[in-house]
């Protein structure tokens, strides 16, 4: 009988060959020694492919694939493709910051002023500090307050067609909200019976809240003590020393509040200003947590992302995407999972502690913090933000006694304030294009730099132009005299400053003031233009 | 591989912490991801070539076992299952990549090789070579050869399991494990040296 093929041999070794076929092979390599020698080599060379493919000792590698010219190439073009994207967008945040010194007026520098906050938020917490804290926070939320009041107020002051709007905004955020009516209770105790269903959104200030039965609207609530052991259809929004929730939240959760523990069920987000978060191995939140604590502690799961500022955060529990900490300390217990990336931001990268056994699905990325105190603990920074205030304000003033009717536009229905948002974001982002295209050409090089500067001038003002305008909504003056007008910048300057560090809400806020008030300067040059012609019309601001 | 040597004692142990895991424990998965993490990052390093594409693969792969808990069938070696799940899961990946495209490309095994009268396996070269030239002569391969060699060698799969994961016939898989072995030998020593009379 002639000698098989290698190939089923090969087979026949792998124990793969049908019984047919291997009886056959069998009975050859009975008979056929140079056979038989060469399925022993095969198995042999089976045996050293199997030790070689072992994992050897960890984390000892199979070498990979090495670059080749092409990975190296795309590689290459890649970098320069990105840096090539990157350079004008440099340029131009460059552009914006440095000619002023102003590097406070450009949001899209803010991030890095954004995680000064959160740092100093956690510095202050893990010094205890909490007076520090809570005082923060409550100016944060009355200028919010004071902010949305003095737009409600004004424009209902000037046009009955705003009324409208804001019966449409209302109409639309009650629609976002389970339909319920409002119940004050006040005491020593205000509670929802096991068994009973308030069909309303109560607004309880009580020393101690007890939500036992079912609320069909939102929780409000302001006690020492608040636990909600039943089920709230809507939000809570709590500001207490303590919050418990063991029972069901369908909506959001807002807390203000020493120790928030959530044992229960949120079907929505977790927003937690508090001394320390505990989200017990039976709580369960199906959106994201917002954490801004001293120390939060995530045994149960989450649905979503995680965002914690805290002071220190233990993980040993589930979170469905990624987990964001800018913490002091992160520590993720072997049974912790996240589903999608670890973004670490740390003074230290042994403060960061992942168990091996944990599981991080996505990529673990550790930002290291520069050691130093925070920004906002050195008078510098408080020092800097006055000159920054004084320079503004002299210079609103000045420019209102030498141009009053530079303060004329007035912003008097809500479709005028959108119009002063889209006219100046298109200003924001086609006045530099425009100046490039210009600049290609020799003859308009004079042009793109005129219109730069002016754009550079008017992102500068646009912070006046607002604060004068939510400065007077709020003071009303006769703006014929320069003493009341002072009065009403000042008021707005100041808002705006600190509204422009209030966390997250910040560095929208910058843009918005930003956005609008180059809105208003176009807006203002236009209505100049018969009177006063500008040197060109790409810049927003002919001042 | 693996398994085999078990004691006793370890398979009860292995059993208990199955049933706990499929109870949805995460502390028995934890421990079941201690004693499995390093077997399923080696084939995930095998498979995709490189140890960063690896890390997070085994990271995705040890989430879809966790979540598959429930559908594992106790009667199996869970070892099996996890290189399943892993061996779908890379072989996704590398389909992602374009790479893996090549094995559908291949032409299929319509013939047979001539006897085997001057044939010789890869062992009389490799005695004399050492351990790191194969893996990196493994690493060379081309994904069409490596992965059912992998498969085979590393995950101990068969060839219907095989053929079922990368999506190809039995034969064709068979055809590419041989071919996998002579291009091994090829690049290890060129194809002369490789004959032994």
């Amino acid at each position: 009988m002639s000698c098989l093929p290698e190939l089923t041999y090969a087979v026949y070794v792998d124990g793969e060959l049908p019984a047919q076929e291997t009886l056959h092979v069998e009975s050859h390599l009975a008979a056929c020694d140079r056979c038989r020698a060469l399925v022993e080599a095969l198995r042999a060379e089976n045996r050293l492919l199997a030790e070689v493919l072992q994992p050897a000792a960890e984390p000892a590698a199979v070498a990979a694939r090495p670059l080749g010219p092409l990975d190296i190439l795309w590689t290459t073009v890649g970098v320069l493709a990105a840096a090539a994207l990157l350079q004008p967008a440099l340029a131009w945040l460059a552009g914006l910051s440095a000619p002023l010194g102003a590097d406070w007026l450009n949001p899209f520098s803010q991030s890095g002023q954004v995680g000064l906050i959160f740092r100093s938020v956690s510095y202050f917490l893990e010094e205890g500090v909490g007076t520090v804290i809570s005082t923060i926070t409550t100016i944060s939320a009355l200028v919010l307050g004071l902010l949305v009041l003095a737009g409600g107020v004004f424009l209902l002051r000037r046009r009955p067609s705003a009324v409208a709007v804001l019966a449409t905004l209302a109409l639309a955020l009650l629609a976002a909200q389970p339909a319920a009516a409002l119940e004050r209770r006040k005491g020593a105790a205000v509670s929802v019976p096991e068994g009973e269903t308030l069909d309303d959104t109560l607004l309880a200030h009580a020393e101690v809240v007890n939500i036992d039965g079912v609320l069909t609207g939102n929780l409000i609530a302001f006690g020492q003590q608040v636990t909600v052991t039943g089920t709230v259809q809507g939000d809570v929004l709590v500001c207490a020393q303590n919050l418990d929730i063991k029972g069901t939240v369908e909506g959001n959760v807002f807390a203000f509040a020493q120790q928030v523990n959530v044992g229960g069920k949120v079907r929505k987000n977790v927003h937690a200003w508090a001394g320390g978060l505990l989200l017990e191995p039976a709580g369960h939140v199906d959106g994201d947590v917002f954490v801004f604590t001293g120390q939060a502690t995530l045994e149960g799961s989450i649905g979503h992302d995680v965002f914690a500022f805290a002071g220190s955060v233990n993980v040993p529990g589930n979170i469905g995407r990624n987990l964001t900490a800018r913490t002091d300390r992160l520590t993720l217990l072997g049974t912790a999972q996240v589903g999608g990336d670890l973004n670490a931001y740390l003074k230290n990268a042994r403060r960061l502690q992942i168990d091996p056994a944990a599981i991080v699905a996505g990529e673990t990325t550790t930002h290291l913090r520069r050691p130093g105190a925070s920004r906002y603990a050195k008078p510098r920074f408080y020092f800097w933000q006055g000159i920054s205030l004084a320079s503004a304000f002299l210079t609103g003033f000045l420019l209102f006694w030498l141009f009053p009717s530079l303060f004329a536009t007035r912003l008097e229905t809500a479709g005028a304030v959108l119009k002063g948002i889209g006219i100046g974001f298109v200003a924001l982002v086609a006045t530099p294009i425009a100046a490039i295209i210009a600049g290609i050409t020799l003859v308009g090089l004079p042009l793109a730099v005129l219109s730069l500067a002016l754009w550079v001038i008017g992102l500068y003002l646009a912070k006046i132009f607002v604060a004068a305008f939510i400065g007077r909504a709020l003071t009303r003056p006769d703006r014929e005299q320069p003493a009341q007008f002072a009065l009403a910048l000042l008021v707005g300057l100041v808002i705006l400053h600190v509204a422009f560090y209030l966390p997250y809400l910040g560095f929208l806020i910058q843009l918005l003031v930003l956005v609008l008030g180059l809105g208003m300067s176009v807006l203002q040059v236009h209505r100049w233009w018969p009177r006063r012609p500008a040197a060109q019309t790409t810049a927003p601001a002919g001042l | 591989m693996g398994g085999g040597a078990e004691s006793r004692a370890e398979r009860e142990v292995l059993g208990s912490l199955l049933a706990r895991a499929r109870g949805g424990e995460s502390q028995a998965f934890a421990e079941l991801y201690e004693r499995f993490a390093r077997r399923v990052l080696g084939l995930c390093r095998h498979m995709l070539g490189s140890e960063e594409a690896a890390e997070d693969a085994r990271s995705e792969i040890f989430l879809r076992a966790q979540r598959a808990m429930r559908t594992y069938d106790a009667s199996l070696p869970f070892q099996s299952w996890l290189l399943g799940i892993a061996s779908h899961y890379c072989v996704d990946q590398l389909r992602r990549r374009k790479v893996e495209r090549r094995l559908f490309e291949a032409a299929p095994p319509e013939y047979f090789e001539p006897a085997a009268t001057d044939l010789s396996p890869l062992t009389e070269l490799l005695v004399s070579e050492e351990r790191a030239v194969l893996e990196t002569a493994l690493g060379h391969l081309p994904e069409r050869y490596r992965l059912p060699l992998v498969l085979r060698y590393y995950s101990e799969l068969s060839y219907d399991q095989i053929a079922a994961t990368l999506g190809l016939s039995r034969n064709h898989v068979a055809t590419l494990l041989f071919r996998g072995k002579q291009e091994l030998r090829r690049i290890l020593g060129g194809s002369s040296k490789e004959r032994v009379q």
